[in-house]
């Protein structure tokens, strides 16, 4: 009996661990909450002007990109989520961030295509310069300017409330200042998901007519962090780079596969803001929800879920054997 | 305690849930916070860095500048490896922070706290004040090694194969937990080699 329990239980895990669901939430670092949105409906506005790409080609991956996070469907077609996303129009303002004293907080996609440690960028003695030891961040957002590192393409920058982990703005900043060559390139009939049918890799950056750092790639990846998405790593790496998760953080020259969702990211959207019900809070692990949805009740997000509750009944199933 | 509609949760609905996030938790591997970076192995950051060190977080502050929050931290050296000396203090800076309720997270950046250890390495960003090279990639945590007993180890919370830097082959898979010591004595011989 007690092998037969163990080894249905091994067969179930194993079932249900594939493919595995891994999509995970941010959360606090301290108080452990999840974050989310409470409206359905997130409005955004991308920042112009764009120095070396043409406005209206961004405008319309980055408005593709979000779009692709409406249009959300499982496996089945099934809309199992109904996040909405509002385009308010192109903006002249640059600031990234969050002031709660504010009333003009936007939610802003914002390429930086100057460094700001370069010369002329920051004029000499400018107060936000000179205070670098105490707000290191100001010359940014004033002469809308690059100032983190180097090496980081895009940033997504998220501002919540600590006890509720409800989020009440974000920003998407991209590292266009020339160290990686944006592009906003596709051929028609383009597959995301069929390497090379979007067109050729660039090679340089002064390459034309190919994909370099695509950037409705790099934007849909980002805005699954301004839904309060974290990285996965369970779905990355895989052997056909194509199928690799959205919310995986590899990218690369070239790359445009994380321009449509995988199925894991989409369950990832809908655990968050399931259709028709209230957003899910989550324990720390990030994937187990008690939702308040009409039909209320435990709901767990996926077969991790499911494999936990399969190995549980084991447990108990084995402990009642040993007592009889 | 009340759900977001008002309801109170079911106690045992609430329990089981947190023994199925238990084993969740200890069945999922290290998460990962970042954005989209380019991975920068030992060498590279030896190399971008000006100072490399084992350093005590000894202070952190959070400043604001209108809507952005800065965490400024104040950094002891405890073992030098490049540019620095024992003893010396170093203030360096991460974006975001915690200022009263409000949070702000940049996807990546290292979230540093008072009486960690941690590697870091550095470069100026202004006069007197450092960043991270390759933001949470160069403020790796110290943490006891579960392997041996009373040892050290580090850590790196990230994902440490992100972007490769040039097109092609991706960088090799960097381990989550490495001795300290014997990663120390690389960065020495990593950083001999640079002098």
């Amino acid at each position: 009996m007690k092998r037969a329990v163990l080894a249905l239980a091994l067969a179930l895990a194993g079932a249900l661990a594939t493919p595995a669901r891994a999509y995970v939430r941010s959360q606090d670092a301290n108080t452990s909450v999840c974050l989310f949105w409470t409206s359905r409906d997130i409005h955004w506005r991308l920042s112009e002007p764009i120095d070396d790409l043409p406005f209206a080609d961004v405008e319309a991956a980055v408005k593709q990109s979000f779009q692709t996070w409406h249009d959300a469907t499982t496996p089945s077609g099934a809309h199992c989520s109904d996040m909405s996303f509002t385009y308010d129009g192109a903006t002249t303002r640059t600031d990234t961030g969050y002031d709660p004293n504010a009333t003009n907080n936007i939610n802003l996609v914002v390429f930086r295509t100057k460094n700001c440690d370069d010369p002329g960028v920051v004029p000499t003695g400018d107060p936000c310069e000179k205070d670098v030891f105490d707000h290191p961040f100001a010359c940014a957002n004033k002469y809308d300017c690059w100032s983190h590192d180097p090496s980081a393409v895009a940033l997504t920058t998220t501002d919540y409330n600590v006890n509720t982990g409800v989020i009440v703005d974000a920003d998407v900043e991209v590292n266009d200042t020339g160290a990686y060559h944006f592009t906003t390139y596709s051929l028609p009939g383009c597959d995301p998901d069929q390497a090379g049918s979007c067109g050729r890799t660039c090679n340089s950056n002064t390459d034309t007519d190919c994909i370099g750092w695509d950037v409705q790639n790099t934007v849909t990846h980002e805005i699954g962090h301004v839904l309060g998405l974290g990285h996965e790593q369970a779905l990355c790496f895989q052997q056909d780079p194509t199928q690799d998760a959205t919310m995986c953080p590899t990218a690369t020259n070239g790359d445009t596969d994380k321009r449509t969702l995988a199925p894991d990211d989409v369950a990832g959207l809908c655990a968050i803001y399931p259709k028709g019900a209230p957003p899910t809070t989550c324990t720390p692990s990030g994937h187990i929800t008690i939702t308040s949805a009409p039909a209320g009740g435990c709901s767990s997000s996926g077969p991790a879920g499911l494999l936990a509750l399969v190995l549980a009944l084991a447990v108990v199933t084995l402990r009642r054997e040993r007592r009889t | 305690m009340k759900d977001a509609a008002g309801k109170r949760p079911d106690y045992r609905c609430r329990a089981m849930s947190r023994a199925l996030a238990a084993f969740a938790l200890a069945s999922i591997a290290a998460v990962a916070q970042a954005t989209t970076l380019v991975a920068l192995d030992t060498q590279d950051l030896v190399a971008q860095a000006k100072v490399v060190a084992v350093v005590d977080v000894v202070a952190t502050r959070v400043a604001r500048s209108g809507g952005i929050l800065t965490t400024v931290a104040t950094l002891e050296v405890v073992r030098a490896v490049k540019g620095t000396a024992l003893g010396e203090r170093l203030v360096a800076f991460s974006p975001g922070g915690r200022q009263g309720e409000w949070v702000q997270l940049v996807d990546g950046a290292p979230r540093l706290q008072e009486g960690e250890t941690r590697v870091v390495f550095l470069e100026p960003a202004g006069p007197g004040v450092y960043r991270f090279v390759g933001l949470e990639q160069g403020a790796l945590r110290v943490v006891p090694d579960r392997s041996a007993p009373g040892g050290f180890a580090v850590e790196r919370h990230f994902v440490s194969r992100l972007v490769p830097k040039h097109s092609g082959l991706p960088l090799p898979l960097l381990p989550s937990r490495e001795p300290l010591m014997p990663y120390l004595a690389k960065l020495d011989h990593l950083a001999g080699a640079r002098r």
